[in-house]
């Protein structure tokens, strides 16, 4: 069994319909990525896993299931126990993640209050070993002070220390670099792999950025539009990336080692507000190798261990 | 901290001299002149004269402007119109009851706005929320005098539940320690009066709470609407922190920043209200004083009112500034 299978995950706000049927699991100690551009659904999938999405606002169906128990069937108060030692998150945006009128020390420590029973001097060292944990410099110092008093680099440390706390066996990652310089990037993103190579958690990584993806995840599955069109081992959709979606998404990233004067190959157009995957594939109007079948009908997810979701995929590769 | 401290004492004193400066310039265009009130209608010039020159009143303009500061640090308003006794003694009298009224009005005013409005922002759209921003338009509406008229004629005339005028019921025996009843009867034991006072400050206390509670409602309402959908709150709730945890360190210590700001003016405006109060149901604070200095003219006796009310007003901004500094460390690291 898996430690994470999220099945038939639909959300919808209102009319809107933002995650469409989202299937995939995560084993123990494994990191999965979930890619796509802005607007495919992968923030509001880990939001719901979390239970973190606004109860009025969301409709979330389907299930998923952590540990064999179904999330979105458990009462608050047991998901509230579960969020820290056992789900953690870290988010997307350093500044506005941290409450500008608390000190460090007290977000951090507030956790290993509530799960691990710390008190006082307990906690604090405790606090100060997480700090230093997630290389902050002189980190009994920092405990005192303010998030604006800090660099955002260090401000996403402080955020992955507080969701690394309590040990959680599975970490979600909503986009963890996408607001910090490129060099502060490399160096996050070497930070969660530590963290979860040396406490075998399982890491959900969520990112548009396929070079994160690349090196760092076991897993990929790439989000078109609220569903998942392609789902392999990382290894294997660098090598054969099936789904044009995802060729497309390969093929807008800047290379070194193609001639410099290489135009990019974008994608052109833009993910569609109103999803529809009824009327056929839902990538068809930004295709370039679409065909009538591609409208013909819903597009099934075919393969075993790599899959995809489209009909044309043989005549593609 | 200590240089924004020192840094907001300066600008209070400048702040208080324009305003001496502004009175005195009010006071000097005053239509008449003090000798004309002073003097019977059939005075003579060279008699006028006399008392102009008595009064320091020929002398160049910047000396009186000293002279009138120097009164105004000596607390030397001068004497009543109508009393006759000294204005600063007048005032001293009465203002513990009126300081008394508007500490209980702002206690309503907070204790009920703050939960209230945060219940209204939790429950938004619900029959409470409703309740909450209709009844606060109501109250920002409604004239106090006319709110107070109407809690007097229908709690203590027609209802009998409250008195209707006093700080006290006539004949009640109670020392007088610092002038504030319900203080003075907790020092002294006397439980009786504590009681009695309390009855008397209900109807006038409402009254005057009306429209800091209907702007402390929306304010914290509307802020704690905005602080809810801060990702900070998400990262607490993603924490799996207790609920109560989330709305007091997470919520409502940002929320009510705004709310502590709008707090410190209301608390100012409060005296304006009270001078309408009280003379609603007979306070004799500050508030009957000034009604009754406004009808007679009284312009000295308007002159001390209106700088103790610029100075507390002053005074509360500054332990706003200052409590703002406390409250949220952004402001403490930019003075």
């Amino acid at each position: 069994m898996a430690l994470l299978e999220v099945e038939d995950l639909r959300v919808s706000f209102g009319e809107t319909r933002a995650v469409d049927g989202v299937d995939f699991q995560v084993d123990e100690g494994q990191v999965v990525g979930l890619v796509g551009e802005s607007g495919c659904g992968k923030s509001v999938t880990s939001l719901a896993i979390m239970g973190l999405l606004p109860r009025r606002a969301a409709s979330v169906a389907g299930a998923a299931r952590y540990d064999g128990v179904d999330l979105f069937s458990l009462p608050r108060g047991e998901m509230r126990r579960l969020r820290g030692p056992d789900l953690a998150m870290v988010f997307q945006d350093p500044l506005s993640s941290l409450n500008p009128v608390v000190q460090i020390g007290r977000q951090i420590t507030e956790v290993l209050e509530r799960h691990r029973g710390m008190r006082g001097e307990a906690a604090r060292k405790e606090a100060v070993h997480l700090l230093d944990r997630v290389g902050i410099p002189d980190p009994a110092r920092r405990l005192g002070e303010y998030p604006h008093q800090l660099s955002g680099g260090m401000r996403q440390r402080v955020l992955i220390a507080i969701s690394v706390a309590c040990a959680p066996r599975l970490l979600i990652a909503d986009e963890p670099t996408t607001a910090l310089d490129v060099t502060i990037q490399a160096q996050i993103l070497e930070l969660l792999k530590d963290l979860v190579d040396s406490e075998g958690t399982a890491l959900l990584m969520i990112t548009h950025d396929l070079g994160v993806v690349a090196g760092l995840c076991d897993e990929v599955n790439v989000l078109y539009s609220g569903r998942v069109v392609e789902s392999a081992p990382a290894r294997d959709l660098f090598a054969r990336p099936t789904h044009p979606y995802t060729v497309g998404l390969l093929n807008s990233i800047p290379r070194l080692d193609l001639p410099i004067h290489e135009p990019l190959r974008p994608i052109r157009g833009s993910i569609a507000d109103v999803i529809g995957w009824n009327d056929g594939c839902a990538f068809a109007p930004r295709c370039d190798r679409v065909a009538e079948e591609c409208v013909a009908g819903e597009p099934p997810l075919i393969g075993a261990a790599h899959m995809h979701r489209c009909v044309r995929a043989e005549e593609v590769a | 901290m200590l240089r924004y401290t020192v840094k907001r004492l300066l600008q209070l004193t400048v702040a208080l001299l324009g305003l001496t400066l502004l009175l005195f310039a009010w006071f000097k265009a005053l239509p008449g002149g003090p000798e004309n009130r002073l003097l019977p209608d059939d005075a003579t010039d060279q008699q006028r004269e006399a008392l102009r020159r008595a009064l320091g009143l020929d002398e160049p303009i910047w000396t009186q402007y000293v002279e009138f500061l120097g009164r105004i640090v000596r607390l030397d308003f001068g004497s009543s119109l109508s009393s006759g006794r000294p204005i600063a003694t007048e005032l001293a009298d009465r203002l513990p009851a009126t300081v008394e009224l508007s500490l209980f009005a702002i206690v309503i005013a907070i204790g009920v706005g703050i939960p209230l409005g945060y219940l209204a922002a939790r429950k938004r759209g619900s029959w409470l929320d409703f309740i909450a921003v209709s009844g606060s338009l109501i109250g920002i509406c409604t004239p106090v005098f006319f709110l107070a008229a109407m809690l007097k004629v229908v709690f203590s005339q027609n209802m009998g539940v409250f008195p209707t005028f006093g700080r006290l019921t006539p004949g009640t025996g109670f020392t007088e320690v610092t002038g504030f009843r319900v203080l003075d009867g907790l020092i002294t034991g006397e439980l009786d009066v504590v009681g009695n006072a309390l009855v008397h400050l209900v109807l006038p206390a409402v009254a005057l709470a009306s429209i800091p509670l209907a702007v402390i409602t929306r304010i914290t309402r509307a802020s704690v609407l905005e602080v809810l959908g801060e990702d900070y709150v998400r990262t607490a709730d993603a924490k799996g922190l207790k609920p109560q945890t989330i709305r007091a360190r997470h919520v409502m210590k940002n929320a009510l920043l705004p709310v502590v700001t709008v707090i410190g003016l209301l608390l100012g405006s409060l005296f304006a209200g009270a001078v309408l109060t009280e003379s609603v149901f007979a306070f004799g604070g500050v508030g009957s004083f000034v009604y009754q200095a406004t009808t007679e003219r009284d312009y000295p006796a308007l002159l001390g009112f209106i700088l103790i009310i610029a100075v507390s007003y002053v005074v509360l901004n500054l332990l706003v500034d200052l409590s703002y500094g406390f409250l949220d460390p952004r402001v403490r690291v930019r003075s």
